[in-house]
């Protein structure tokens, strides 16, 4: 019996310490959440980057955008489903947005890898994700 | 002849077995946050396995005893009993996290559903733990895990400046913007030193060493292994940090996933650089599943008195059997939920350092017990580095938990 206790309370500590570090409710948290962006959208960026010079194939870059784009969209969902702490609505607006363009820009990425038009508009997009992200990143370093 | 082909193969082995999917992701990060000034942990992590691991040998050759059985008989059986499940609970997820990693590497290939990729996983490792012996198995793995050499041969031509890799192989402390930063450092060192330490390895290791049938006479063999073979274990996961720091720091990449650590062969060797670091994830991700599935089983059978050796038939060990079979049944359960793989293994590791004072106390106070070692007892040396690394070890379990909460799972 007591065994088992001691088996559920090490077991909830766990599962609290797992749920609250993946949890986006104050500025550090929606900071790490904006920092996925930016390093998803700089991968992306570099993905096109060696696709363009035929050092990849199109299978690879479409799995490995499609992963980036599933985990923009998981980024977009945590973010949406936190409410946000007081004085903290405008970036979590921003933050909102720039996901929610990371996830679209990464899912026609990964629809399209082979289209070469799709690839150079979609990286001029990324950029702006990669520069608007690292600009919220700092601010919200602050 | 025999003999030096054996060393050769034990050498291989032991350096293609050395990098998991675990420390996959923590290499390339730790270059990819902190450039350089990481890798006196990976020195320092690398002396302490090769310190345990040779000791794990010796005992295994001289006493025939297994890790676990030292454990049970050194801290008695409740203690002996919260190291077996917190042991058996870090390999299940270290296990569940390779399935996934090797489900990631195959979707890479082939590009299936990721699920139906798990299951093909599993059913690969589990007909090939089933059919082939266990030197085999280290053999087809370790020797194929070590096209991961890419990564080496990548960072190397990504021409790092040397003087600086030099000098950050001296414990250092870099200039970092805040104090939060200053805790994702710490936290990256904690989690790089377990991830070279792991527990597993060195259970797996001993046991391995009494299935080979292991004599005293072969105590110089062990250590030329466990040196040179974990030393150049050591140099890929240099290899993985270097890659971090030159090629995925400057370009603001902070790899989640596996895929991520690919960029530095492609970007250096096209698409031969790609199929051979993914066939060498493969392999080494598909070995560590496997090590850590029989490291659950070895663990249990040893603790309980079964009989254990792999090399008997299924039916010559049948708890033994089911327990391996459990070990990866049970991470197909875990991995098909969904989670994250790389998640998964970063807190398995984590959490492992807390169980590796109790794994390494009773294997170093074995080894420097001269009744049961006789000539080959523990000298000043090895005694010394053994205290040494056990009060590392300990500062490390206490501070792993809390830099976890603090840094957010190492995410700043």
């Amino acid at each position: 019996m007591q065994w088992i206790i001691a088996l559920l309370v090490v077991g909830g500590a766990l599962w609290w310490i797992v749920a609250d570090t993946n949890n986006p409710d104050d500025p550090g948290r929606l900071k790490i959440e904006v920092a996925s962006l930016r390093s998803s959208a700089a991968e992306a960026l570099k993905l096109i980057e060696q696709i363009e010079a035929g050092r990849l194939t199109n299978h690879f870059f479409q799995v490995e955008t499609s992963l980036l784009h599933e985990k923009a969209g998981s980024v977009l969902k945590k973010i949406r489903s936190t409410p946000p702490q007081p004085g903290l609505e405008e970036k979590y607006r921003q933050a909102s947005d720039l996901a929610d363009q990371a996830e679209a820009a990464l899912n026609r990425l990964s629809a399209a890898a082979d289209s070469k038009e799709i690839r150079q508009g979609t990286s001029a997009k990324l950029q702006e994700v990669l520069r608007l992200a690292a600009g919220l990143e700092k601010s919200l370093q602050q | 002849m025999r003999k030096y082909l054996e060393i050769f193969l034990g050498i291989l082995t032991a350096m293609g077995g050395f990098v998991e999917v675990g420390e996959l992701v923590f290499s390339v990060n730790a270059g990819a946050k902190f450039g350089y000034s990481l890798l006196w942990i990976m020195g320092l992590g690398t002396i302490g396995i090769i310190v345990y691991g040779e000791m794990a040998g010796r005992v295994a050759a001289v006493t025939k005893q297994p890790v676990f059985h030292i454990i049970r008989e050194r801290t008695g059986f409740v203690v002996g009993l919260g190291t077996l499940i917190a042991a058996n609970l870090v390999s299940l997820l270290t296990c569940a996290a390779e399935i996934g990693g090797v489900a990631l590497v195959l979707k890479l290939l082939l590009n299936l559903p990721y699920r139906a990729l798990i299951l093909l996983g599993f059913l690969l490792l589990l007909l090939t733990t089933w059919c082939l012996p266990l030197n085999w198995i280290e053999r087809v793995f370790g020797l194929f895990g070590l096209l991961m050499i890419v990564f080496i041969a990548s960072a190397i031509y990504l021409h790092p400046d040397w003087r600086q890799v030099t000098i950050n192989f001296i414990p250092n402390l870099p200039q970092l913007e805040s104090r939060q930063d200053y805790f994702v450092y710490a936290y990256f060192g904690v989690a790089l030193f377990s991830s070279i330490m792991l527990p597993y390895e060195t259970y797996f290791y001993a046991s391995g060493a009494i299935e080979d049938h292991w004599e005293p006479a072969d105590i110089n063999l062990n250590r030329v292994i466990v040196i040179v073979g974990f030393t150049l274990g050591s140099a890929l996961a240099v290899g993985l940090l270097l890659i971090g720091a030159q090629y995925l720091l400057p370009a603001r990449i902070e790899p989640e996933l596996p895929g991520a650590a690919v960029l530095g062969p492609i970007v250096t060797f096209g698409k031969a650089g790609l199929f051979v670091a993914l066939l060498g994830m493969f392999f080494a991700f598909g070995g560590a599943a496997i090590e850590n599935a029989l490291t659950g089983a070895y663990n249990l059978a040893q603790f309980l008195g079964w009989p254990w050796q792999k090399y008997r038939k299924p039916v010559g060990a049948p708890r033994f059997t089911l327990a391996w079979v459990a070990m990866f049944v049970l991470a197909l359960l875990i991995i098909i939920t969904g989670v994250d793989p790389v998640q998964v293994v970063e807190y398995s590791i984590v959490f492992s350092v807390v169980i590796l004072p109790l794994t390494y106390l009773p294997l170093l106070m074995t080894a420097s017990n001269e009744n049961l070692m006789g000539p080959f007892v523990n000298g000043w040396f090895a005694k010394t580095l053994g205290w040494f690394y056990l009060i590392l070890i300990s500062i490390a379990a206490l501070c792993a938990v809390p830099l976890l909460i603090i840094t957010h799972g190492g995410n700043g």
